[in-house]
Protein backbone atom coordinates (compact mmCIF):
# COMPACT_ATOMS: atom_id res chain seq x y z
CA UNK A 1 0.00 0.00 0.00
CA UNK A 2 1.40 3.37 -1.00
CA UNK A 3 1.15 6.53 1.02
CA UNK A 4 -1.61 7.96 -1.13
CA UNK A 5 -5.19 7.04 -1.74
CA UNK A 6 -6.72 7.87 -5.08
CA UNK A 7 -10.33 8.91 -5.40
CA UNK A 8 -10.97 5.68 -7.26
CA UNK A 9 -9.60 3.65 -4.38
CA UNK A 10 -11.60 5.79 -1.96
CA UNK A 11 -14.77 4.96 -3.89
CA UNK A 12 -13.89 1.26 -3.86
CA UNK A 13 -13.43 1.35 -0.08
CA UNK A 14 -16.65 3.29 0.48
CA UNK A 15 -18.59 0.85 -1.64
CA UNK A 16 -17.05 -2.16 0.10
CA UNK A 17 -16.98 -1.09 3.74
CA UNK A 18 -19.63 1.61 3.87
CA UNK A 19 -19.70 5.21 4.95
CA UNK A 20 -18.26 4.81 8.42
CA UNK A 21 -14.48 5.11 8.31
CA UNK A 22 -14.25 3.09 11.52
CA UNK A 23 -15.18 0.05 9.44
CA UNK A 24 -12.45 0.66 6.89
CA UNK A 25 -9.10 -1.14 6.95
CA UNK A 26 -6.86 0.39 9.58
CA UNK A 27 -4.03 0.94 7.12
CA UNK A 28 -6.11 3.12 4.83
CA UNK A 29 -8.17 5.07 7.30
CA UNK A 30 -5.64 7.86 7.85
CA UNK A 31 -5.03 8.11 4.12
CA UNK A 32 -8.77 8.40 3.61
CA UNK A 33 -8.91 11.36 5.96
CA UNK A 34 -6.40 13.13 3.76
CA UNK A 35 -8.46 12.42 0.65
CA UNK A 36 -11.55 13.79 2.39
CA UNK A 37 -9.69 16.97 3.23
CA UNK A 38 -8.46 17.32 -0.34
CA UNK A 39 -11.73 16.41 -2.07
CA UNK A 40 -14.56 17.21 0.34
CA UNK A 41 -17.32 17.39 -2.23
CA UNK A 42 -16.62 14.14 -4.07
CA UNK A 43 -15.81 12.16 -0.96
CA UNK A 44 -18.82 13.60 0.84
CA UNK A 45 -21.08 12.39 -1.93
CA UNK A 46 -19.53 8.94 -1.89
CA UNK A 47 -19.74 8.62 1.88
CA UNK A 48 -23.31 9.86 1.99
CA UNK A 49 -24.42 7.27 -0.55
CA UNK A 50 -22.62 4.55 1.38
CA UNK A 51 -24.09 5.69 4.71
CA UNK A 52 -27.56 5.62 3.25
CA UNK A 53 -27.22 1.92 2.49
CA UNK A 54 -25.55 1.29 5.87
CA UNK A 55 -28.55 2.82 7.59
CA UNK A 56 -31.00 0.64 5.72
CA UNK A 57 -29.00 -2.52 6.37
CA UNK A 58 -28.74 -1.69 10.06
CA UNK A 59 -32.44 -0.96 10.24
CA UNK A 60 -33.09 -4.68 9.81
CA UNK A 61 -32.42 -5.94 13.33
CA UNK A 62 -31.21 -9.44 13.97
CA UNK A 63 -33.85 -11.72 15.36
CA UNK A 64 -33.01 -13.15 18.73
CA UNK A 65 -32.79 -16.93 19.00
CA UNK A 66 -35.76 -18.44 20.75
CA UNK A 67 -35.49 -19.42 24.38
CA UNK A 68 -36.50 -22.90 23.27
CA UNK A 69 -33.43 -23.14 21.07
CA UNK A 70 -31.18 -21.78 23.80
CA UNK A 71 -32.51 -24.24 26.37
CA UNK A 72 -32.29 -27.11 23.89
CA UNK A 73 -28.62 -26.46 23.11
CA UNK A 74 -27.73 -26.19 26.80
CA UNK A 75 -29.75 -29.28 27.68
CA UNK A 76 -28.13 -31.36 24.94
CA UNK A 77 -24.67 -30.32 26.10
CA UNK A 78 -25.22 -30.83 29.80
CA UNK A 79 -27.09 -34.12 29.63
CA UNK A 80 -24.66 -36.03 27.45
CA UNK A 81 -25.06 -39.81 27.55
CA UNK A 82 -23.08 -41.45 30.30
CA UNK A 83 -20.36 -43.05 28.12
CA UNK A 84 -19.31 -39.75 26.63
CA UNK A 85 -19.23 -38.04 30.01
CA UNK A 86 -17.26 -40.97 31.38
CA UNK A 87 -14.57 -40.57 28.73
CA UNK A 88 -14.45 -36.83 29.25
CA UNK A 89 -14.08 -37.34 32.97
CA UNK A 90 -11.42 -39.92 32.38
CA UNK A 91 -9.46 -37.62 30.11
CA UNK A 92 -9.79 -34.84 32.64
CA UNK A 93 -8.09 -37.01 35.24
CA UNK A 94 -5.40 -38.07 32.80
CA UNK A 95 -6.36 -41.68 33.28
CA UNK A 96 -7.08 -42.35 29.66
CA UNK A 97 -3.56 -43.61 29.13
CA UNK A 98 -3.83 -45.90 32.14
CA UNK A 99 -7.05 -47.43 30.97
CA UNK A 100 -5.72 -47.90 27.47
CA UNK A 101 -2.74 -49.66 29.03
CA UNK A 102 -5.06 -51.87 31.04
CA UNK A 103 -6.93 -52.69 27.86
CA UNK A 104 -3.67 -53.65 26.20
CA UNK A 105 -2.87 -55.85 29.21
CA UNK A 106 -6.26 -57.48 28.81
CA UNK A 107 -5.46 -58.27 25.19
CA UNK A 108 -2.17 -59.80 26.28
CA UNK A 109 -3.94 -61.88 28.93
CA UNK A 110 -6.37 -63.06 26.30
CA UNK A 111 -3.46 -64.29 24.26
CA UNK A 112 -2.29 -66.41 27.18
CA UNK A 113 -5.70 -67.70 28.23
CA UNK A 114 -7.07 -68.48 24.83
CA UNK A 115 -4.15 -69.28 22.55
CA UNK A 116 -6.36 -71.24 20.21
CA UNK A 117 -8.85 -68.47 19.71
CA UNK A 118 -8.90 -66.32 16.61
CA UNK A 119 -5.60 -64.52 16.58
CA UNK A 120 -6.02 -60.94 17.75
CA UNK A 121 -4.62 -58.14 15.67
CA UNK A 122 -1.09 -57.29 16.73
CA UNK A 123 -0.91 -53.95 18.45
CA UNK A 124 -0.12 -51.17 16.05
CA UNK A 125 3.47 -50.06 16.24
CA UNK A 126 2.46 -46.43 16.54
CA UNK A 127 -0.32 -47.01 19.04
CA UNK A 128 -0.48 -44.09 21.42
CA UNK A 129 -2.78 -44.58 24.41
CA UNK A 130 -3.65 -40.91 24.53
CA UNK A 131 -4.44 -40.86 20.84
CA UNK A 132 -6.57 -43.99 21.31
CA UNK A 133 -8.47 -42.37 24.12
CA UNK A 134 -8.92 -39.27 21.99
CA UNK A 135 -10.28 -41.42 19.20
CA UNK A 136 -12.74 -42.98 21.58
CA UNK A 137 -13.66 -39.54 22.76
CA UNK A 138 -14.28 -38.31 19.25
CA UNK A 139 -16.45 -41.35 18.57
CA UNK A 140 -18.59 -40.75 21.63
CA UNK A 141 -22.27 -41.22 20.78
CA UNK A 142 -23.44 -37.77 21.74
CA UNK A 143 -20.75 -36.09 19.77
CA UNK A 144 -21.35 -37.61 16.38
CA UNK A 145 -20.09 -35.61 13.47
CA UNK A 146 -22.74 -34.19 11.21
CA UNK B 1 -11.67 -2.43 12.30
CA UNK B 2 -10.17 -5.05 14.50
CA UNK B 3 -11.74 -7.25 17.09
CA UNK B 4 -9.73 -8.34 20.06
CA UNK B 5 -8.56 -11.91 20.58
CA UNK B 6 -10.54 -14.63 22.21
CA UNK B 7 -8.60 -14.93 25.47
CA UNK B 8 -11.78 -14.39 27.44
CA UNK B 9 -13.32 -17.43 25.78
CA UNK B 10 -10.41 -19.81 26.18
CA UNK B 11 -11.01 -20.59 29.83
CA UNK B 12 -14.73 -21.10 29.25
CA UNK B 13 -13.99 -23.43 26.34
CA UNK B 14 -11.56 -25.42 28.49
CA UNK B 15 -14.14 -25.80 31.23
CA UNK B 16 -16.88 -26.64 28.72
CA UNK B 17 -14.60 -29.35 27.36
CA UNK B 18 -14.62 -30.87 30.83
CA UNK B 19 -18.40 -30.81 30.87
CA UNK B 20 -18.72 -27.80 33.17
CA UNK B 21 -22.41 -26.85 32.94
CA UNK B 22 -21.82 -23.26 34.00
CA UNK B 23 -19.23 -22.71 31.27
CA UNK B 24 -21.49 -24.34 28.69
CA UNK B 25 -24.38 -22.08 29.66
CA UNK B 26 -22.15 -19.00 29.57
CA UNK B 27 -20.79 -19.84 26.12
CA UNK B 28 -24.22 -20.55 24.68
CA UNK B 29 -25.69 -17.34 26.08
CA UNK B 30 -22.75 -15.30 24.78
CA UNK B 31 -22.35 -16.86 21.34
CA UNK B 32 -25.74 -18.16 20.26
CA UNK B 33 -27.25 -14.77 19.30
CA UNK B 34 -24.44 -13.98 16.86
CA UNK B 35 -24.27 -17.48 15.42
CA UNK B 36 -28.04 -17.62 15.00
CA UNK B 37 -28.07 -14.17 13.36
CA UNK B 38 -25.32 -15.26 10.97
CA UNK B 39 -27.24 -18.38 9.94
CA UNK B 40 -30.54 -16.53 9.77
CA UNK B 41 -29.15 -13.93 7.39
CA UNK B 42 -27.27 -16.46 5.31
CA UNK B 43 -30.26 -18.77 4.93
CA UNK B 44 -33.28 -16.50 5.27
CA UNK B 45 -35.12 -19.23 7.13
CA UNK B 46 -35.58 -19.45 10.89
CA UNK B 47 -35.94 -23.22 11.06
CA UNK B 48 -32.81 -23.87 9.03
CA UNK B 49 -30.93 -21.25 11.02
CA UNK B 50 -31.92 -22.98 14.25
CA UNK B 51 -30.68 -26.31 12.88
CA UNK B 52 -27.36 -24.74 11.91
CA UNK B 53 -26.96 -23.06 15.29
CA UNK B 54 -27.74 -26.27 17.16
CA UNK B 55 -25.31 -28.33 15.10
CA UNK B 56 -22.62 -25.67 15.43
CA UNK B 57 -22.72 -26.05 19.19
CA UNK B 58 -22.80 -29.85 19.02
CA UNK B 59 -19.53 -29.63 17.11
CA UNK B 60 -18.20 -27.06 19.54
CA UNK B 61 -18.70 -29.41 22.50
CA UNK B 62 -17.06 -32.22 20.61
CA UNK B 63 -14.08 -30.03 19.77
CA UNK B 64 -13.80 -28.25 23.11
CA UNK B 65 -11.68 -30.91 24.90
CA UNK B 66 -9.06 -30.52 22.17
CA UNK B 67 -9.25 -26.72 21.93
CA UNK B 68 -5.81 -25.13 21.84
CA UNK B 69 -5.81 -21.59 23.24
CA UNK B 70 -4.04 -19.02 21.13
CA UNK B 71 -4.44 -20.80 17.80
CA UNK B 72 -7.63 -19.00 16.85
CA UNK B 73 -10.46 -17.07 18.39
CA UNK B 74 -13.20 -19.43 19.51
CA UNK B 75 -15.82 -17.15 18.01
CA UNK B 76 -14.03 -17.15 14.65
CA UNK B 77 -13.99 -20.94 14.78
CA UNK B 78 -17.72 -20.97 15.53
CA UNK B 79 -18.33 -18.69 12.57
CA UNK B 80 -16.40 -21.04 10.30
CA UNK B 81 -18.35 -24.08 11.44
CA UNK B 82 -21.66 -22.24 11.09
CA UNK B 83 -20.78 -20.99 7.61
CA UNK B 84 -19.85 -24.48 6.46
CA UNK B 85 -23.17 -25.76 7.77
CA UNK B 86 -24.99 -22.91 6.01
CA UNK B 87 -23.40 -23.90 2.72
CA UNK B 88 -24.31 -27.54 3.34
CA UNK B 89 -27.90 -26.38 3.79
CA UNK B 90 -27.81 -24.25 0.66
CA UNK B 91 -26.43 -27.18 -1.34
CA UNK B 92 -29.21 -29.43 -0.08
CA UNK B 93 -31.84 -27.09 -1.41
CA UNK B 94 -33.10 -27.98 -4.84
CA UNK B 95 -32.35 -24.92 -6.91
CA UNK B 96 -32.21 -21.37 -5.67
CA UNK B 97 -34.88 -20.53 -3.17
CA UNK B 98 -37.41 -18.13 -4.58
CA UNK B 99 -37.28 -14.67 -3.14
CA UNK B 100 -40.55 -13.84 -1.50
CA UNK B 101 -41.95 -11.58 -4.15
CA UNK B 102 -44.82 -10.16 -2.10
CA UNK B 103 -42.32 -8.39 0.11
CA UNK B 104 -40.77 -6.76 -2.92
CA UNK B 105 -44.00 -5.83 -4.63
CA UNK B 106 -45.79 -3.96 -1.94
CA UNK B 107 -48.91 -2.55 -3.56
CA UNK B 108 -49.13 0.18 -0.93
CA UNK B 109 -48.29 3.86 -1.25
CA UNK B 110 -45.14 5.06 -3.03
CA UNK B 111 -41.62 5.13 -1.55
CA UNK B 112 -42.07 7.99 0.86
CA UNK B 113 -44.41 5.91 3.00
CA UNK B 114 -43.51 5.25 6.58
CA UNK B 115 -42.24 1.75 6.61
CA UNK B 116 -42.27 -0.05 9.88
CA UNK B 117 -38.97 -1.52 11.03
CA UNK B 118 -40.40 -4.97 10.45
CA UNK B 119 -41.17 -4.12 6.84
CA UNK B 120 -37.70 -2.74 6.30
CA UNK B 121 -36.32 -5.90 7.80
CA UNK B 122 -38.29 -8.04 5.41
CA UNK B 123 -37.19 -5.97 2.45
CA UNK B 124 -33.54 -6.12 3.45
CA UNK B 125 -33.79 -9.83 4.11
CA UNK B 126 -35.38 -10.48 0.73
CA UNK B 127 -32.72 -8.38 -1.01
CA UNK B 128 -29.96 -10.21 0.85
CA UNK B 129 -31.39 -13.59 -0.09
CA UNK B 130 -31.50 -12.53 -3.73
CA UNK B 131 -27.73 -11.98 -3.75
CA UNK B 132 -25.27 -14.69 -4.77
CA UNK B 133 -24.31 -16.54 -1.60
CA UNK B 134 -20.70 -15.35 -1.56
CA UNK B 135 -21.72 -11.69 -1.84
CA UNK B 136 -24.29 -12.24 0.91
CA UNK B 137 -21.67 -13.93 3.08
CA UNK B 138 -19.24 -11.03 2.65
CA UNK B 139 -21.85 -8.44 3.58
CA UNK B 140 -23.18 -10.41 6.53
CA UNK B 141 -19.68 -10.98 7.92
CA UNK B 142 -18.43 -7.42 7.47
CA UNK B 143 -21.55 -5.35 8.02
CA UNK B 144 -23.78 -7.36 10.33
CA UNK B 145 -21.26 -9.51 12.20
CA UNK B 146 -18.80 -6.59 12.22
CA UNK B 147 -15.76 -8.71 11.52
CA UNK B 148 -12.60 -7.02 10.31
CA UNK B 149 -11.66 -7.41 6.66
CA UNK B 150 -8.72 -9.72 7.36
CA UNK B 151 -10.77 -12.02 9.59
CA UNK B 152 -13.68 -12.07 7.14
CA UNK B 153 -11.42 -12.79 4.18
CA UNK B 154 -9.72 -15.60 6.08
CA UNK B 155 -13.07 -17.12 7.00
CA UNK B 156 -14.14 -17.03 3.37
CA UNK B 157 -10.81 -18.34 2.12
CA UNK B 158 -10.25 -15.37 -0.19
CA UNK B 159 -7.86 -12.44 -0.40
CA UNK B 160 -8.82 -9.07 1.05
CA UNK B 161 -9.04 -7.75 -2.51
CA UNK B 162 -11.49 -10.48 -3.45
CA UNK B 163 -13.50 -9.74 -0.32
CA UNK B 164 -13.71 -6.07 -1.31
CA UNK B 165 -14.89 -7.05 -4.76
CA UNK B 166 -17.63 -9.27 -3.30
CA UNK B 167 -18.65 -6.51 -0.89
CA UNK B 168 -18.74 -3.89 -3.62
CA UNK B 169 -20.82 -5.98 -6.00
CA UNK B 170 -23.17 -7.03 -3.24
CA UNK B 171 -23.69 -3.53 -1.93
CA UNK B 172 -24.31 -2.17 -5.44
CA UNK B 173 -27.01 -4.76 -5.97
CA UNK B 174 -28.55 -3.97 -2.58
CA UNK B 175 -28.50 -0.27 -3.34
CA UNK B 176 -30.51 -0.89 -6.51
CA UNK B 177 -32.91 -3.31 -4.83
CA UNK B 178 -33.53 -0.98 -1.90
CA UNK B 179 -33.35 2.33 -3.73
CA UNK B 180 -36.89 3.32 -2.80
CA UNK B 181 -36.09 2.93 0.89
CA UNK B 182 -33.09 5.22 0.54
CA UNK B 183 -35.17 7.79 -1.32
CA UNK B 184 -37.77 7.76 1.41
CA UNK B 185 -35.29 8.65 4.13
Amino acid sequence: MGDELTLTRFETLAMAYGGDLARWPNAERALAEAVIAAHPRETGRLLEAARSLDTILSAAPAEAPSSTLLRSIIRDATTAPAPARFWRWLMGLGLGAGLAGAAAAGVAAGLVIAPMAVAPRPPAASADPIAQASTLLSDAPDLADG
Amino acid sequence: MTRQGGDADDELVRLAGQGDAGAIRALVRAKLPRIFALARRMLGDIGEAEDVAQETFVRAWRHAPRWRPGEARFETWLHKVALNLCYDTLRRRRGPRAVEAPDLEDPGPPPDRNLQARDVGRRVDAALQALPARQREAIVLCHHQELGNIEAAALMGVSVGALESLLGRGRRALRVALADLADGR
